[in-house]
């Protein structure tokens, strides 16, 4: 039986930023900028929708005067992306 | 990368492209393993050759280590500015290697006793081992227990084999294992399933 699959992570860039962060403990917003290859503004919408759903943290700091965005995934996001995989597997042939 | 729904397929060849990519750059690189094994096994079998020939030497051999540890302080401080991803395991493993450094400087210039080679090789072990356990990586958990091993071999030799020993103990806890990070780190980077 084929399970539902999470709406805010079936999409390429939102699933791609989750990967990312799932095997690391923080990646700034450049560091996502440059291993997706979105744009700025893209990166930056998709970054919010996945902040609203509580799959990210986001914590914005100074760095050399320069402002800094770092992003963690939370809990919840290391859940969904379980239950999103979990998900997934049922669409594969056995 | 655009926002764009995606086939379950293309979702699994996604996430796996993302989670290489995400490790292969806080992946160690064995870049400070080698570094750090290539000076301690110098050091040793200088100082070892440097007593069984009698040569003079001006300044004792290890001394070399603080200008390697102050080029390394150097490099890390240079690249901690352009760093913009972090692992979980970093901050415990920097921690146990500043407190290995503290603690070999301290038994370093202890006035009391002699230089002991075994000593120095039961000390090296510790941070191998925790950092190898931390790292889930056995080439660093069996180079830290191979310090240990030529330590107890060690009760058996005289001052002047201990110290050829601590060579031995460098290249197997460090140069080897330092080795099989950067191949591994490559494979990853290529994106090569490891």
């Amino acid at each position: 039986m084929f399970k539902d699959l999470d709406p805010i992570l079936h999409s390429q860039l939102r699933l791609a930023v989750v990967s990312l962060l799932i095997s690391v403990k923080e990646a700034d917003f450049s560091y996502l900028k440059e291993q997706t290859g979105a744009t700025a503004g893209n990166l930056s919408v998709q970054v919010q929708k996945l902040k609203d759903a509580g799959y990210i943290e986001i914590e914005k700091t100074f760095q050399n005067n320069y402002p800094k965005t770092n992003c963690r995934i939370t809990k919840n996001g290391v859940d969904a992306f379980e239950k999103y995989v979990n998900a997934l597997r049922t669409y594969l042939p056995k | 990368m655009e926002d764009k729904e995606l086939t379950e397929i293309e979702s699994f060849q996604l996430i796996q492209d993302m989670i290489n990519k995400s490790r292969s750059s806080v992946m160690d690189k064995g870049t400070w393993p080698i570094y750090w094994g290539c000076t301690i096994a110098f050091c040793s079998f200088f100082l070892y050759f440097q007593l069984l020939f009698k040569w003079k030497m001006p300044f004792n051999i290890f001394y070399l280590t603080y200008i390697a540890l102050a080029i390394m302080i150097f490099v890390i401080i240079k690249n901690s500015k352009h760093k913009n991803v972090s692992s979980h395991s970093q901050r415990p493993i920097a921690y146990t290697w500043i407190a290995y450094v503290i603690a070999i400087n301290i038994m370093g210039f202890d006035p009391q006793t002699n230089y002991s080679g075994i000593s120095f090789m039961v000390l090296y072990g510790i941070p191998t081992f925790i950092t190898g356990g931390i790292m889930n990586y056995k080439p660093l958990i069996l180079g830290g227990i191979s310090c240990w091993i030529l330590a107890i071999i060690g009760f058996f030799c005289n001052g002047l084999t201990q110290i050829m020993l601590e060579g031995f103990a460098a290249i197997a806890a460090w140069v080897i294992p330092g080795l099989m990070i950067r191949r591994r780190y490559l494979q990853v980077k290529k994106g090569v399933h490891v």
